[in-house]
């Protein structure tokens, strides 16, 4: 598994799955929206604004997914130094961070007309906030080095101990009253008997996937780019040292 | 002397001969906690159900302060080098500083909260304050530790600390206060001091660890 660490064996692979990514993530996006926007009936109560949730919940879920992944990463960079893991952060980040913003801007869009307000000190919120947070530590670690390696190393540092305390924040976030409805699926035998009605889950999950294509994409051109400025960066001090 | 003590005692040597944070820090809780009245306004019932939150505030944002020269002066002095080429382990040196800035910048706030509390009009019997604030500023100093080291080498240092170390401040911040709370509203306050008391036997042996890790990173 490790033979993919080298960056020149990952990149034969990755420009591959790239492009079925990116292809995937038109088609389930296009099909997930269709079915979001039109296709799937009004909520009885939230009655259109129910079709916020089809992008508010997939970034939910992969402004988390993202977070567990840099976490994993940060334990490889920590433990194997492999530098691949590292740039594997820097890239990851700033994306986490815009899901975790679309997350949270979808959630202020929906609240003002179903609770009627933007915003309140909810639990769920409050944790969501303070994950943007964590991201935008790590970025700005990253970025706060002149030796960009020692920045991953920092920032995987950071995500650690973060990941720790994530749980933690949640838990002891929770201890306030939620007006955050609680997770509607929760595990796998939830999926085949949910809580909410198949019309609706189809284009959730639809979307889910899309929005998970389409940050292997993104992910991955992002990969490529710190590579290449790496390449840049080595090229440069090899020409000054001569 | 072993290099646990040596270390300590050079902390607190330098800090004494120097002006004293020791000193200034419990003049700086002071005056945010003064702050609140001045803002809030004198009512002592709108004090009193806010003091839980703003007393954890106030000894958090003190607690911030000497955290970026933790480790920038025995770096640009030459100490930390004389430190990782030595036989001895590092971690003994993490740990000497630990306990030297608890003893600076943290258990003056410490010896103040119950004076505090009695001033925010809180009612509440001085040991049970004690038992909140020592593990509250112990996990204060331990996670600001870990959030020094990672910033040791970096630009904009201080500003990056702040953005760094608050959001991983906040669960002692809520269980130090919702301990507060419950033990003024005469509830038992026993699960969230629990809570900040196990947060600290985990946080206690790991941070010296980590903190080497980082110091050693920072020092490639």
């Amino acid at each position: 598994m490790f033979g993919y660490a080298n960056p020149k064996r990952y990149q034969a692979l990755s420009h591959y799955i790239f492009i079925a990514a990116a292809i995937l993530a038109t088609l389930f996006l296009s099909f997930g929206l269709y079915l979001a926007l039109i296709a799937s009936p009004p909520d009885y109560q939230q009655s259109e604004t129910v079709r916020i949730m089809y992008v508010h919940v997939p970034a939910a879920w992969l402004s988390m997914f993202i977070y567990a992944s840099m976490a994993v990463a940060a334990l490889v960079l920590t433990i194997w130094k492999h530098t691949l893991a590292g740039f594997y952060i820097r890239a990851a980040a700033p994306i986490g961070a815009a899901f975790t913003a679309a997350c949270l801007i979808s959630g202020a869009l929906w609240g003002q007309p179903t609770w009627g307000t933007w915003w309140v000190w909810d639990a769920r919120l409050t944790s969501v906030l303070i994950l943007f947070f964590l991201y935008l530590g790590a970025i700005a670690l990253n970025n706060a080095y002149d030796n960009p390696d020692k920045g991953n190393q920092a920032s995987a540092w950071l995500v650690l101990v973060g990941s720790v305390n994530l749980p933690i924040i949640k838990f002891s976030v929770e201890w306030w009253n939620t007006l955050h409805q609680p997770a509607s699926l929760t595990s796998l035998s939830k999926i085949t008997s949910p809580g909410i009605h198949a019309d609706m889950l189809t284009p959730l999950l639809v979307m889910a996937v899309g929005f998970l294509c389409l940050y292997s994409a993104l992910v991955i051109l992002r990969l490529d780019n710190e590579i290449l400025s790496r390449k840049i960066h080595v090229l440069r001090l090899r020409t000054i040292n001569g | 002397m072993t290099p646990f003590n040596a270390i300590l005692f050079k902390d607190l040597k330098s800090d004494f001969r120097h002006g004293g944070q020791f000193l200034f820090l419990p003049a700086f809780f002071l005056l945010i906690v003064m702050l609140y009245p001045l803002s809030l306004g004198a009512n002592l019932k709108v004090l009193q159900t806010a003091a839980p939150g703003l007393l954890m505030i106030a000894a958090l944002l003190a607690s911030l302060l000497p955290l970026e020269k933790l480790y920038t002066d025995d770096m640009k002095d030459g100490t930390m080098d004389l430190l990782m080429l030595s036989p001895q382990p590092v971690s003994f040196y993490t740990g000497g500083k630990i306990l030297a800035h608890w003893i600076i910048a943290g258990l003056p706030l410490v010896i103040m909260s119950p004076l505090m509390a009695l001033m925010m009009g809180l009612s509440i019997n001085w040991p049970d304050v004690l038992l909140i604030f020592i593990p509250a500023t112990l996990l204060f100093v331990l996670i600001g530790q870990i959030a020094a080291a990672l910033s040791l080498g970096a630009r904009r240092g201080s500003v990056l600390l702040a953005l760094l170390v608050i959001p991983l401040y906040i669960p002692v911040l809520i269980f130090g206060a919702g301990a507060l709370d419950l033990l003024q509203t005469e509830n038992p306050a026993k699960g969230p001091m629990l809570f900040l008391w196990a947060g600290l036997a985990f946080t206690l042996p790991v941070t010296p660890l980590v903190t080497t890790k980082l110091l050693k990173m920072q020092m490639d």
